[in-house]
């Protein structure tokens, strides 16, 4: 496997990311073993370092555990907390863009809440 | 963390010599060369010769000797010690373990080696040459002395190593620090001076005449001395891509 | 552990000083890039770390012995160039051979496969191969010889595209097998980054940045806003380069001294957003304020 990574942010948060976003689409389930640090720069053929700081992200905010000798593994709650610092962190920060965007282009309030609804609809 | 290997200066040396004599070899066909082909010119001749004649009779006598043989082999083996010490030979050392002290070192057993190898062509050359004047000559006379004694053996030998051991440090010191290129230009210089000063008292006669035996110790120890001095300018030079 | 130290270093070539009071440690087992701009003493200090030149001041020390002319060093680096020479009877198999020998560590069916992958003939002569044929024929050599210190300078010169891209992996590849420092000098920032841990930048014969590469880039970010609510801010902060087209103004700046919060800055309408480590190299050495168009203004 080799998988590129093209964001502009920094590797190892993207790593961060993806690892979080296997864990929401269940490919990593609780208590499973995740990837290595060398497994990740295999894979996406970064320095181990960088795919250990982002592990270190994920460990930091206890979302994977340790097992001394074993590796890591993916902590109970960790999906849940997922999505709701997704929710909480991702949506606010998005909506605040649209709404900033929106004044720029000079779109009235209704009519970005029609477009929202509109989308909504579209992809329902 | 990785373990590191320790590999001595010894080793190292012997691996360099194994290579370098081997891809040198052709260093050696060239004397094979340079052999025969001087051998041919002087084989009318030989290295001196005198003709008599009365009546009839024309006697001719030629001295042939290992003189020229051996001439041309100290020539190529200077040649050759310097061109050991050329860009393209130090380069080479670097794609392997290498230092240069390591390289120097292994230079100078390629040459005693090659020295050695370089008194069976002499050897082989004159008795060729012998025999191919003997062979074309219908009428002849064999000439006394077709046995080389060993002294004159080890007189070739150290003769061969000190021409190239001269080169390997002429070589050298110009890769050498800056202060050992001056002090090789100025004792260059001293010496042209003091031979144009004075030609005349330049005597290598009483040098030459000295018994093998004595010649040969001279020759050694000037040889030794030319390698230690070589190994010395090496153990302090900088790597010099030109 | 570090593999190198080197202490108020410096070198000169006559007149000229190629390296200035260098002082630095790099840690084992890292892939490390020396980064610098042409000229800058990237080359000039390598061959000094592989104990091919001696420093005029200051000390280098690796694997906690003076490199210079070290035969116990050499045995543990190998310092591949576009230099590196092979004498010129040897077929390039018996190159592998001659490697082989010296090097205790050496993979010659790892060689085999790698020079076929590249397409490189080993009956050929190395003086035969062409030039991006015999950069892929040093890198190989030089990392199959499994040295505890594999010394880089511009491998990939000469090589085409992909082959770099394949190589890169294969560096990385090597790595993960084999740990081991890899010290790699480049001007294809970009193409390596992602190996890399740590950078070293050098300009003009000193060591202007050491440091985990992400560490790196994030200490300059770019700025995007309104002129008029940049202007205020600009002024307070170190700015490496800055233009304004009609009313919006982007600025290179120091972020270590941005103390605003990104969301603070967003309500101005001033957006921040990273740079690419090449890019960081490029404002980091050039002079500040200095640029190509005020040439032709």
């Amino acid at each position: 496997m080799h998988v590129h990574l093209d964001g502009t942010a920094p590797i190892y948060i993207q790593i961060a990311e993806w690892l979080q976003h296997e864990i929401i689409a269940d490919r990593l389930q609780t208590d499973e073993k995740v990837y290595s640090q060398y497994q990740l720069a295999e894979i996406f053929n970064i320095n181990p370092a960088t795919a250990g700081k982002g592990l270190t992200i994920l460990l930091e905010e206890q979302l994977l555990y340790k097992k001394r000798g074993l590796g890591m593994f993916v902590a109970s709650d960790a999906k849940e907390r997922i999505l709701l610092k997704r929710r909480n962190e991702i949506l606010t920060k998005m909506a605040q863009e649209i709404v900033l965007e929106a004044k720029r282009l000079l779109v009235s309030d209704e009519e970005l809440l029609v477009l929202i609804r509109k989308t909504q609809e579209g992809l329902a | 963390m990785q373990s590191l290997t320790n590999i001595s200066l010894n080793t190292i040396v012997k691996k360099q010599v194994k290579w370098k004599a081997q891809l040198y070899i052709s260093a050696l066909s060239s004397l094979v060369i340079s052999q025969i082909i001087f051998g041919v010119l002087t084989s009318s001749t030989g290295s001196g010769s005198s003709g008599h004649g009365g009546g009839n009779i024309s006697v001719q006598f030629s001295d042939y000797s290992l003189d020229i043989f051996l001439i041309v082999s100290v020539i190529w083996a200077f040649i050759v010690g310097l061109l050991f010490t050329t860009k393209a030979y130090r380069m080479d050392d670097l794609s392997v373990i290498s230092s240069r002290t390591s390289s120097a070192i292994a230079n100078i057993f390629v040459m005693i080696i090659y020295s050695f190898m370089a008194v069976i062509i002499i050897v082989s050359s004159y008795y060729l040459q012998v025999l191919g004047v003997s062979f074309m000559e219908k009428k002849f006379f064999v000439i006394e002395s077709l046995f080389i004694s060993p002294s004159t053996l080890i007189v070739c030998f150290s003769s061969i190593c000190l021409f190239g051991a001269i080169g390997l440090l002429f070589g050298t010191s110009f890769k050498g620090p800056v202060v050992v290129k001056i002090f090789v230009l100025m004792f260059m210089l001293l010496a042209l001076l003091f031979i144009f000063m004075s030609p005349g008292s330049i005597n290598l006669m009483p040098f030459i005449m000295l018994p093998n035996l004595m010649m040969s110790v001279l020759n050694l120890l000037v040889a030794s001395l030319c390698f230690s001095l070589t190994i010395w300018i090496a153990n302090k030079s900088e790597v010099s891509r030109k | 552990m570090n593999i190198i130290q080197c202490e108020e270093l410096s070198k000169s070539f006559g007149r000229r000083h190629a390296l200035q009071r260098i002082t630095c440690a790099l840690d084992a087992e890292k892939i490390i890039g020396i980064i610098g701009r042409n000229g800058a003493g990237k080359s000039t200090l390598l061959n000094i770390f592989a104990g091919y030149l001696k420093p005029t001041n200051g000390s280098c020390r690796v694997f906690n012995e003076n490199p210079f002319n070290n035969i116990h060093t050499a045995s543990n680096m190998i310092f591949i160039d576009d230099q590196l020479s092979f004498s010129h009877y040897l077929s390039l198999e018996d190159i592998l051979k001659l490697g082989a020998d010296f090097y205790p560590n050496w993979q010659n069916d790892l060689a085999y496969r790698m020079l076929d992958y590249a397409g490189i003939d080993l009956t050929l002569k190395h003086q035969q191969l062409s030039k991006g044929q015999s950069a892929t024929f040093n890198l190989v050599y030089g990392l199959v010889s499994r040295c505890a210190l594999t010394i880089l300078d511009e491998p990939m010169n000469g090589m085409d595209e992909v082959i770099r891209t394949d190589f890169y992996r294969a560096i990385l590849k090597e790595y993960l097998a084999f740990p081991r420092t890899f010290l790699i000098s480049s001007h294809h920032l970009q193409e390596m980054e992602t190996i890399l841990e740590e950078i070293l930048l050098i300009d003009e014969g000193t060591v202007i940045a050491h440091a985990p590469l992400d560490e790196f880039k994030e200490q300059l970010v770019l700025l995007n806003g309104p002129s008029e609510a940049l202007a205020e801010l600009l002024s307070e902060m170190e700015v490496y380069t800055q233009k304004t087209v009609t009313g919006t103004t982007s600025a290179i700046v120091n972020a270590r001294k941005l103390f605003v919060s990104e969301e603070i800055l967003r309500t101005k309408g001033i957006t921040v957003s990273s740079l690419t480590a090449s890019e960081v190299c490029k404002y980091l050495t050039s002079k500040k304020g200095r640029d190509i168009d005020a040439i032709f203004d």
